[in-house]
């Protein structure tokens, strides 16, 4: 009889007390009343968790929102025209200092031998004449530089035992002959063509630079023999960098910002313990040079123009917390094993859990997989941010996230498309769609038939209705992509036409390439039918849909494509990395600062495991990918990269589809607020700036207790 | 009995080699890379990728990345590729966080599926069996995801009652007591929810259990000595009913890893069934190998433990 009751009874009495704490619970509506420290917290949802937050680490695009410009800074910003500006560092100058080897047992065109002195006459009698083609402006002197052995380590990737290329430090000595040394007031990157026409094409061609480079491992230099020409050549560029830092700067511990933090972060950068993603960008500076504490000079070893750029990238980390002495101390309060010793690094330090730096938030707490809490520097050497609190909740999951935000506890959030439409029309909250550089396209293997045909490849794109499936795929938040440059920079050519939607045309296209439908009514050629499959990722809604549309697109002119979804993993690995596919459905993200696509578009990136995965090979546009690469003038660059933009629109190696826009979504009540020199508040709507992101000037952003009364 | 148990703990540990070896070498032969070394990641060069590859010993050979993963697990000086932190602590916070989660889904399960299917049972044919029959399959076979979205919706549309997450967020101010409920009322949607697939397969075994046990002849003894019918059902019945039960507690443990990573995720819940899929999504070596290990362990003495529980509660089975 008991056993009856109690299996009835205890059920109930469970389910009671579960249920019941429902009435304990505040709706949102209750909770917000006397909490006034809700109005300037601000709640952020991130899909997945932070990683690393070390900019010396960070690699992903989620770790980066939370900390860069947040926790750490920049020597340089991207302001909201996407122009760089001063922000580490109060100013900067590019200027160069350029090497010319002297050849003795070489003759100059006047028959001379090229001794230093008599170079030294040539030249300066050309500048002097002004042979130099403008140049001889920004030389402010002619020095002469001894002979000397400079001690250099290089990093070649050689083949491992299983075939796989393993990272090797090469140790060299290199005996650089006597030179002069030409000090230039800005970056040069024709001299030597204009030094050509004055000492001789010959003088420049054909150095042997061999037996001038002594290896510690000899075995190693085949694997070297291609760096050659940039350890050691008749002429040098050597660009530099001078950073003049801001003074006042304090990290949020307290302790005065330095240039010793910058040169700290070069090196942490490029120490091969730490791993990090970064080590690349900064492979082309010779040194890093402090003169005073307040100056960094960044010598390159080679033109690289990309190089301010990088440091507009690059968040600087405290040496006072990171360094050798700090890391032993680490060591030793921590009683760490011998072999944790051994393999201590900035990817094991303490420091992970509770960055420092020196922007507007300082770090406060985080804990794994549900939020990271930053509070406001209240010592911050710039106007201090509005808000006091900003938590970045993890939420994997969309309808977690709409949900949240409906519910009050999250005040903003990247919205889906069709969310986003629903939104626009509800009176309560604004939409302001980010523009990030980011789109969509289907890319082709150009290593196979039938895409090696630049007619098939655009036939395909036109028969695609792209606008439409902006419309409706995106509920038109998106914008059509036309080549590799996102339509809101400058280097993006605004004339450059899509291929038109004209299922026709693209018929009589494929016909003119040679190809004729057969019984089946599919495209066939040489008793081959137009056939092939169209991969992408899964989990990407967007690029699902696009697939499908595609493929329906293709069968209606008489092509027959099957379509497949692989897991993100399983596609990079199986299908991009190996350069295993067809067709493509994918997108590219970030890079909309700067101009150089080296890495998608050369021709040398084209090989298994690098991103030219679809084998576009042209010369005009690896000629104009170098040149951009050198351009140190803007407005070179941007002639350079429309020009590529036309030259990779005219090839379409892929069908550039869409640049989607991020539509966010908050709170009416949340305003931007300037404040006036005469000390009065201004209250402005918040926009998409031109940089398209509209998180910039977040800072400034407040929440009201009341929708503001905006003019028009 | 002792004799018993030592030789299976033996086999068990060496069994345990073979699967750790197994699921290292399935883990690492399936397509997919660590994202950290991604090399469709624009902002990293091919050597930079190269040296965190070397770093992460992800070139050596099998047998060295094995035995790298053995000796630092057991060092406790294995680290996550992800964030650097060390793999042990974090999957104890986690678990710490799953525990409450799978608590409250296994109690709901077991004490709610034992009156619905003992009077299912002994209601044979009834309309309540027919409903409750009707209910338990379209439970199975509803997607238990399908069922938490309306769940949701209907709580913050309905109800705005928050239902994502610990707890409710920025509630940091509100009372003690306040604070309690709050984590227990978000503890109660997402275990609800976990529990209903598992209401609906252990009342239909209950069921079919006693079903079995009223059948025999001892409970129409039972009857015939006049004993009242509650008696026979739940003195008498029930309690051979119950034995196959028992091992079934063995087969929870397992669950505490893998039961909840549909539902954790759902509902933002950082458990381990979140850092599991995580670390599988980011292709987190260490991360997912110790999970894993961890799971076989926990499944390994499951059925240990089950099988000393049935010795204990049924004297027919005698271990040896």
């Amino acid at each position: 009889m008991r056993t009856k009751w109690l299996l009835i009874a205890l059920p109930l009495a469970i389910l009671a007390v579960l249920l019941q704490s429902a009435l304990w619970v505040p709706t949102y509506a209750n909770q917000a009343k006397g909490n006034p420290g809700r109005l300037v917290t601000f709640v952020r949802a991130s899909i997945g968790d932070a990683k690393y937050p070390n900019p010396v680490l960070i690699n992903d695009k989620g770790t980066s929102d939370i900390f860069d410009k947040n926790v750490f800074e920049m020597l340089l910003d991207t302001d909201e025209h996407l122009q760089l500006a001063p922000l580490l560092a109060e100013r900067w100058e590019t200027t160069e200092e350029a090497y010319l080897a002297v050849l003795p047992d070489r003759k100059l065109p006047d028959g001379s031998p090229a001794t230093t002195s008599n170079l030294l006459a040539v030249i300066t009698s050309a500048a002097n004449a002004g042979k130099l083609n403008g140049i001889e402006t920004s030389i402010q002197s002619i020095e002469f530089a001894k002979s000397e052995t400079r001690d250099t380590t290089t990093t070649v990737l050689v083949k491992n035992a299983n075939g796989k290329d393993e990272p090797v430090d090469v140790e060299l000595s290199i005996d650089v002959p006597e030179r002069l040394k030409l000090v230039l007031s800005s970056v040069e990157p024709e001299l030597f063509k204009r030094l050509e026409s004055v000492l001789g094409k010959s003088y420049f061609a054909d150095y042997p630079f061999e037996n001038r480079f002594k290896l510690k491992k000899p075995e190693l230099l085949a694997a070297v023999r291609p760096k050659f020409q940039e350890l050691l050549d008749v002429g040098e560029h050597n660009p530099i960098i001078t950073f003049h830092l801001r003074s006042g700067v304090t990290w949020h511990d307290g302790e005065p910002f330095t240039a010793e933090d910058v040169k700290f972060t070069y090196q942490a950068a490029i120490d091969p313990k730490n791993a990090s993603p970064r080590a690349g960008s900064f492979d082309t500076i010779r040194a890093v040079e402090i003169p005073d504490p307040n100056t960094v000079r960044v010598i390159y070893k080679v033109l690289y123009a990309e190089a301010i750029i990088d440091w507009a990238g690059m968040g600087i980390i405290p040496k006072h917390l990171l360094d050798a002495s700090a890391q032993a101390r680490e060591i030793e309060r921590r009683h760490l094993s011998s072999d944790a010793r051994k393999k201590f690094s900035l990817r094991t330090s303490e420091f992970n859990q509770h960055p420092v730096g020196t922007g507007p938030f300082q770090f406060a707490e985080w804990l794994p997989d549900q939020y990271i809490r930053l509070t406001r520097n209240e010592r911050y050497w710039r106007e201090k941010p509005e808000y006091r609190d900003v938590y970045f909740r993890v939420l994997p999951d969309y309808l977690a996230m709409e949900v949240e935000f409906g519910a009050g506890a999250l005040d903003m959030y990247e919205a889906l498309p069709h969310q986003a439409e629903r939104y626009r029309r509800d009176p309560d909250y604004q939409v302001v769609a980010n523009k990030e550089g980011w789109y969509t396209y289907i890319g082709y293997n150009m290593r196979r038939e039938p895409f090696k045909d630049v007619r098939v490849r655009r036939a395909l794109g036109m028969a695609i209705d792209v606008d439409s499936l902006i419309k409706y795929v995106l509920s038109g938040e998106g914008n059509r992509a036309t080549g590799p440059y996102y339509s809101n920079t400058p280097f993006n050519d605004p004339e450059v036409r899509p291929p038109p939607y004209d299922p026709p045309g693209a018929i009589a296209l494929l016909e003119q390439a040679g190809w004729h439908k057969n019984a089946r009514g599919i495209f066939e050629k040489d008793g081959k039918p137009l056939a092939f499959t169209l991969v992408t990722n899964a989990g990407n809604v967007q690029r699902k849909a696009t697939m499908t549309i595609a493929q329906e697109a293709w069968r209606k002119i008489g092509i027959d494509c099957k379509v497949q979804a692989f897991e993100w993993t399983v596609f990079l690995e199986e299908f991009a990395n190996k350069d295993n596919f067809d067709a493509i459905v994918f997108g590219w993200v970030g890079a909309d600062t700067t101009p150089d696509r080296y890495q998608i578009w050369h021709s040398s990136q084209a090989d298994p495991y690098e991103l030219n995965f679809v084998g576009y090979k042209s010369a005009e546009a690896d000629d104009l990918i170098i040149r951009i690469r050198e351009a140190y003038d803007v407005d070179e660059q941007i002639r350079l990269a429309r020009h590529l933009h036309r030259v990779i629109a005219a090839d379409q190696p892929y069908t550039f589809l869409y640049e989607p826009l991020q539509p966010k979504v908050f709170d009416k009540r949340i305003a931007i607020i300037d404040k006036q020199p005469d000390g009065r508040e201004r209250i402005a709507k918040i926009t998409t700036p031109p940089s398209g992101d509209v998180l910039h000037f977040f800072n400034k952003w407040r929440k009201l207790s009341s929708v503001p009364e905006l003019a028009p | 009995m002792w004799r018993f148990l030592t030789r299976t703990i033996l086999q068990r540990l060496l069994l345990l080699v073979f699967i750790s070896i197994i699921s290292h070498a399935v883990i690492h032969l399936a397509p997919g890379q660590p994202t950290e070394v991604d090399p469709m990641n624009p902002m990293m060069k091919a050597q930079d990728i190269a040296r965190i590859r070397q770093a992460f010993h992800l070139d050596d050979p099998f047998y060295l990345q094995y035995w790298h993963w053995i000796r630092d697990l057991f060092s406790g000086e294995l680290k996550s590729f992800k964030d650097g932190l060390p793999v042990l602590p974090k999957i104890w916070d986690r678990f710490c966080n799953s525990l409450p989660l799978f608590a409250c889904t296994t109690l709901i399960v077991w004490t709610l599926s034992f009156p619905t299917g003992i009077h299912a049972a002994v209601k044979r044919g009834s309309r309540y069996d027919r409903a409750t029959t009707f209910i338990a399959y379209a439970l199975i076979s509803v997607p238990g995801f399908f069922l938490s979205y309306m769940l949701i919706l209907a709580m913050v549309q309905l109800f705005h009652m928050p239902v994502i997450g610990l707890r409710t967020f920025g509630s940091e101010g509100s009372s003690t007591m306040t604070r309690v409920m709050d984590r227990i009322w978000h503890l109660v949607i997402p275990s609800l929810m976990a529990a209903l697939t598992g209401i609906a397969i252990l009342s239909r075994y209950v069921r079919s259990q006693m079903l079995e046990v009223i059948e025999q002849d001892y409970v129409r003894t039972a009857r015939a000595k006049g004993l009242d019918e509650d008696t026979v059902i739940y003195g008498h019945a029930l309690r051979n009913a119950l034995l196959p039960f028992v091992t079934m507690f063995g087969f929870l443990l397992p669950g505490l890893i893998s039961g909840s990573v549909i539902f954790e995720q759902i509902f933002a819940w950082p458990g381990l069934g979140m850092l599991g899929y995580e670390a599988i999504l980011s292709r987190d070596f260490p991360m997912i190998l110790t999970l894993n290990f961890i799971a076989a362990v926990l499944t390994l003495v499951g059925i240990l433990s089950s099988d000393i529980l049935y010795a204990l509660v049924d004297p027919r089975i005698r271990l040896e």
